[in-house]
Parts: structure tokens; C-alpha cells; sequence
């Protein structure tokens, strides 16, 4: 992937899967993705069909000015949205550039949406760094003993 | 060919010419370098017989004399030519004695040929003696490779060795024999043949190391002493077939121990060179800079050398012995057996290493107390010590398609969604699957939990404390065992056999 972001938001309305209690049968974030599919759709985005990646959450692939993007979306109490532009070279820095004002974009449409709100964004450095705010995050260490 | 001051060593070759001109020019300068070693081993034999003192300490010193000695030879080459052939010794590389020259050189040197040890060069397996000649060769002391044709100084006197040197002997001994002795009980144990007693100073046996009486080889090949060349053909065509099964047997051995850690698989060697290689091409290895080409040139060298010598009968002269004729064709038999139990391994090794997966995912598995014994929620360590029943992870994404030039399109579902594609490993619990997740895949890092709602309804790797893999790692680890297991098959053939002539841990 030429770059990667992430935006961990809250929804309004349910999405909450299905399951028996113990597994899950659907995992939740096919309506978030589907609403999210909507939205791109009105930012000029060619969308490909959602489908499911099962534990991992639900994918899909769309276009955005002609770049190739890619995204997930998986439920964390809150969901988690992975959007990356896909590909592995971009020597002229287009597609980096393009990616860039696709998520401008992407930010004020969901900023203004009153479906979704504390709107997290991001990088792939604070990710991996356990820099954002995961479930559990401010709660003490449990004591192994 | 130019190479401007910004470009980098990866830019410096970037077309063929170029390459085709590093080529060309350091196949002279190797050509050079064996011309410089034939004449300063001849200038050193000139200046032993005649008392005159040259120094050359290590084989780099012999051709850097030889080097000379060729210069100086053109040099006057328009000139009177010297009275006698010493005198041309004595303008190589003079040392001014303060007096007369009373102390012979205190080694000499060698060429080793196939089938020689460094206790077969040195004359003895006094760990002094080793760890002199170690030393002397610049060698690790972890290994005691032997390559033939290259020159080694052979120390003739050794009293003086240091502590360092002593205790760097006395361990590639005590390595060696260790090793011999697991290859001679896995023989004795698989073939309960009559090679149980040693078969004599061969290649790779120290002298002295046996402490069994000795069975002299031409009791067990019958006949007189008498080493006529049919009498050799027929002892190298016996040891042939009796090497080839231990090799088979060292074959799997091999692949077992290198399926063994699956915790990081079985391809971890290749993933340490492509991650070394990677270093380099990314400029993380301090001081991997220009050479680096020639450097990898030179090893790859190495391996055709090393190769055609294990694996080529015809590179290396029968012995003169029927003993060493033996030895000879049972050294061929066991890497052909190897080679052989490779190739056969190939259709089956992806059920062997799915297999052995399995057993270590059992092992490892933790139930929902061990789970809270780290310090997971008991809701969260309920739900990970259940059985996965997922659909696993692809390797290849489900959506990939084929690129342009080949037409576009989705690949095909049978290889999508195929065992070879997909990692869901039998017998595992959801919480090493989600780990796997989680340490492999970039973009995972957590999920829901069933039945629950709100806050508390989901986990997340960070808070159990689990961390990303490194790039290469991450992609070893996300392919099924079973793919990793057909690969690595083939892998592994080439790994033992390349690890053996680059890492250079085995006597030749």
C-alpha cells in the first residue's frame, strides 16, 4: 500500500452484527461500511461490492480520481476504519497527493454527517505505536497475578 | 563507465553495461590475484630453502608478496637479469635483521586440496596447533571449513600459542568430534552396518579423535593394500552406495530440524537473508555501501564452488588410497541421498509441516486461565480459548486481481480460496488466531466481542500486549503451513546445502 490511515468513529445507528451470544454469525460493520460505500459514492468515488473478511471486518475497493483505494471497516466497541491507497509505486507522489485530498474531503463530509461522531484520525505510526485509543486504553494494567 | 559522486552503489549499476564492465574488470583483477598467490608461495619457498627473511604472516600476505615479486619482475624486466633466482626474493619485501639470521620461518604454506582438514594440514589435532593456525587464517574460531584450493598458512611451530588460541583449538576439536560422533551414531543407528568402527583418517576425522580401535579400511574392502585405480573405482563406488542412505536420513533430519520451530517458520533462513538483503538495499547495514555487489558476486562464487565440489564426482581427482577412494564415494553418496530425500520430500512436505503446525498450535494453546494468568479480562480470555472457526486469513487477498498486461479480472476462487491461500490453522484456538492477526496483518487490531454491547464489547492487541512483526515476518507468518511446507521442501535442499558453503560451520 503506497499509505495508509485510520478513523475510529462512532455511528448513531446500530450495527451491531449478529451472534448467539457466544459466536459470531455476522460480525458487525457491514451497515457501517455500507454507509460509508454511500459516502464515497457522493465524493465522485467508483465503488466496488462490499464483502466480508469475517473476524477481520468487512472490505472493499473503490477509485477516487482514479486512484485505486482500498478500505476496511471492523467494529472495536467503536469501528475502525482502514483506508489506504492501494498500489506499491507512485514515483510522480499523484496518488500520495490525491490520497491526501480524498481524506480532506472524506474528514469534513463525516465531520458534518450527524450519523457518525468522535471522529479519531490516525497514522499507520500511531498505530503501531498503541497510540490511539483503544479499548481498555486508560484502564490500569491488570495484575497477572 | 562513470560514476558521478551522488549516485548510489544500487544506481552504479544501473544498466548492463555497467554490470558487464564490473564483471569484466574483476575477473581480472581474480585472475591477478591467483597469478600474485603462485608467486609469492614460489617466493617463499625460495626464501625458506635460502634463509632469506620475507614476511608474509597470512595468505593475504602471500599474494600482496607475490604481488610484489610479479612488479618488481617487470620492473627489470628491461634490466640485467639478477645473478642468482634469491636475489630476486630478496627485493620482494625485505626485513633487515639487526643480526644474522638464525630463526627458520615459523610456517608455511599449504593449498588445501578437496578431502583436507585443518588437523590434516597442521599434521596433528594438538588444540595449539589448531588454534595457531586459526589465528594465522583469520578464521572463526566457531568454524573449522577447510576450502579447497585456497591457500592456508600452516603453522610449523605452535608452543607459543596463546591462551585465545588454545581455547579456540581445543573448541573447533571438541565441535567436530561432537558432531562426527551424532553423524556416526545416527549411521550406526539407521544402517546398523559395519561402519560403526571408524573408517580411518578420512576428510573430516581429526586424528586421534577415535577412540575405538581402528578397523583399517582394506578389512572391510578385502584385498591387499594395493591401489591400483580399478581397486579405487570399485572402494569410491562402494562408499557411494553405502553413503546414500545416511544421506537420506541427515536429508530428513535436516527438514525436521528446520520445521521444527514453526513459531518462526520454517523459512526463517530465507527471511534472514531476504531481510539482510533488504537492510542493504534500505542502507541499515552501516558500511554495506559499494562492495556490496562484488561482495555478493564473490559469494555466489562460493556456492557454484562449493556445489560442483559436494555434489560433482568428476571435480575433484580420486584419491590415492582405496581408503580415501572410499571415503570419497560415500562423501558423494550421502549428499547425493540428501538431494534425493529433498526432491522426494516435495509433494509431501506441505502435509508434514500442516502436521507439525498442528502440533505446536496444541502445544502452545492456552485455556481461558492461562489466559487470565496474563492479565486478560475473564470475559475476553473465555472467548479466546475457544476453537477458531473462522474463515481464516488470505495471504493473497480475496479481491486481488490479475494485472493489466495479463488481462485484469479476479484470480480464480479455486486458488483464493484454496488451503494454500488460506491460513486456518486445525486445532486452533481463537486467541492464536486473533494474535496471528493481530502480530501479522497491518491493518488488524482488535474486534468484538459476541453478546455484549457498548463499552466492554470489544478487545484490542495493545491492551493484551501484542505487537507488530517485522514486515518479512509478517508475511512468512501469514502463509498456511501447508504452502510454507511444499516451499520450504525445495527451500531447505538449497539452504542446507548453501548455508554449508557460505556459513562455512562443517568441515569439507
Amino acid at each position: 500500500m503506497i499509505a495508509t490511515k485510520y478513523v475510529y468513529l462512532a455511528p448513531s445507528f446500530e450495527d451491531e452484527g449478529i451472534d448467539d451470544g457466544h459466536n459470531w454469525i455476522e460480525y458487525p460493520g457491514r451497515i457501517v461500511a455500507g454507509v460509508l460505500s454511500e459516502i464515497l459514492q457522493g465524493l465522485g468515488c467508483k465503488v466496488d461490492p462490499i464483502y466480508s473478511e469475517g473476524e477481520k471486518g468487512w472490505e472493499f475497493n473503490f477509485a477516487y480520481q482514479r486512484v485505486p483505494m482500498w478500505s476496511r471497516v471492523g467494529a472495536i466497541e467503536d469501528f475502525l476504519i482502514v483506508l489506504s491507497a492501494s498500489g506499491w509505486l507512485d514515483l510522480s507522489g499523484r496518488k500520495k497527493k490525491t490520497f491526501a485530498q480524498f481524506l480532506e474531503r472524506l474528514d469534513e463530509t463525516l465531520q458534518r454527517d450527524p450519523r457518525f461522531s468522535n471522529i479519531r484520525w490516525y497514522t499507520q505510526q500511531q498505530m503501531d505505536a498503541g497510540e490511539w485509543d483503544y479499548p481498555g486504553k486508560d484502564e490500569p494494567e491488570a495484575d497477572p497475578t | 563507465m562513470v560514476f558521478g559522486p551522488l549516485r548510489s552503489p544500487v544506481d552504479a549499476f544501473d544498466d548492463d553495461d555497467d554490470i558487464d564492465d564490473w564483471m569484466a574488470r574483476r575477473n581480472v583483477q581474480l585472475a591477478a590475484q591467483q597469478d600474485a598467490e603462485a608467486a609469492g608461495r614460489e617466493a617463499w619457498n625460495q626464501a625458506t630453502q635460502t634463509g632469506q627473511d620475507v614476511t608474509a604472516a597470512t595468505p593475504h600476505d602471500l599474494i600482496q608478496l607475490g604481488a610484489q615479486k610479479l612488479r618488481d619482475d617487470n620492473a627489470g624486466g628491461d634490466a640485467a637479469q639478477p645473478a642468482d633466482s634469491s636475489s630476486s626474493v630478496g627485493s620482494i619485501h625485505p626485513v633487515e635483521p639487526d643480526g644474522p639470521l638464525t630463526t627458520p620461518p615459523n610456517l608455511r604454506f599449504e593449498t588445501a586440496r578437496p578431502g583436507d582438514s585443518i588437523s590434516k594440514l597442521v599434521g596433528t589435532s594438538d588444540p595449539a596447533a589448531v588454534g595457531r593456525f586459526l589465528s594465522l587464517n583469520g578464521m572463526d574460531p566457531r568454524s573449522s571449513t577447510i576450502l579447497a584450493g585456497q591457500s592456508y598458512a600452516v603453522p610449523t611451530q605452535f608452543d607459543d600459542a596463546s591462551d585465545d588460541e588454545m581455547a579456540a583449538g581445543a573448541g573447533v576439536l571438541r565441535a567436530d568430534n561432537a558432531r562426527l560422533a551424532a553423524l556416526r551414531a545416527q549411521r550406526a543407528a539407521s544402517s546398523g552396518d559395519l561402519r560403526q568402527t571408524p573408517l580411518g583418517a578420512g576428510q573430516d576425522l581429526q586424528p586421534g579423535f577415535d577412540a575405538v580401535a581402528p578397523t583399517p579400511m582394506s578389512a572391510k574392502l578385502g584385498g591387499s593394500s594395493v591401489d591400483d585405480l580399478d581397486a579405487r573405482k570399485n572402494a569410491a563406488l562402494q562408499g557411494y552406495f553405502d553413503g546414500l542412505l545416511p544421506g537420506a536420513f541427515r536429508g530428513g533430519a535436516n527438514t525436521l530440524k528446520g520445521l521444527a520451530p514453526l513459531a518462526h517458520p520454517i523459512v526463517g533462513q530465507v527471511l534472514g537473508i531476504l531481510q539482510h538483503s533488504a537492510d542493504i538495499a534500505s542502507g541499515h547495514i552501516p558500511g554495506a555501501d559499494f562492495p556490496t555487489l562484488p561482495a555478493a558476486w564473490q559469494k555466489t562464487k562460493d556456492l557454484i564452488h562449493h556445489a560442483n565440489v559436494e555434489l560433482n564426482p568428476l571435480a575433484s581427482p580420486l584419491a590415492s588410497t582405496r581408503e580415501g577412494a572410499y571415503r570419497q564415494g560415500e562423501h558423494f553418496g550421502e549428499n547425493h541421498g540428501e538431494v534425493w530425500f529433498d526432491a522426494a520430500m516435495l509433494p509431501v512436505g506441505g502435509e508434514v509441516a500442516e502436521a507439525a503446525e498442528g502440533r505446536a498450535l496444541a502445544r502452545t494453546a492456552l485455556d481461558a486461565t492461562g489466559y487470565e494468568a496474563k492479565g486478560t479480562p475473564p470475559e475476553i480470555a473465555k472467548y479466546f480459548a475457544q476453537p477458531y472457526k473462522g474463515m481464516g486469513s488470505h495471504l493473497i487477498a480475496r479481491d486481488s486481481r490479475f494485472p493489466g498486461f495479463l488481462g485484469g479480472g479476479p484470480l480464480p476462487s479455486w486458488f483464493i480460496d484454496s488451503r494454500y491461500n488460506v491460513w486456518k490453522p486445525e486445532g486452533a484456538t481463537r486467541g492464536q488466531v486473533f494474535q496471528g492477526h493481530v502480530e501479522n496483518d497491518l491493518r488488524y487490531n482488535g474486534g468484538p466481542l459476541p453478546g455484549r454491547r457498548g463499552k466492554g464489547s470489544g478487545w484490542s492487541g495493545p491492551k493484551l500486549g501484542w505487537e507488530k512483526n517485522p514486515p518479512l515476518d509478517r508475511f512468512i507468518n501469514r502463509m498456511p503451513a501447508v504452502t510454507k511446507g511444499t516451499l520450504g521442501g525445495a527451500m531447505l535442499a538449497g539452504l542446507n546445502f548453501g548455508y554449508d558453503a557460505l556459513d562455512q560451520d562443517q568441515p569439507q
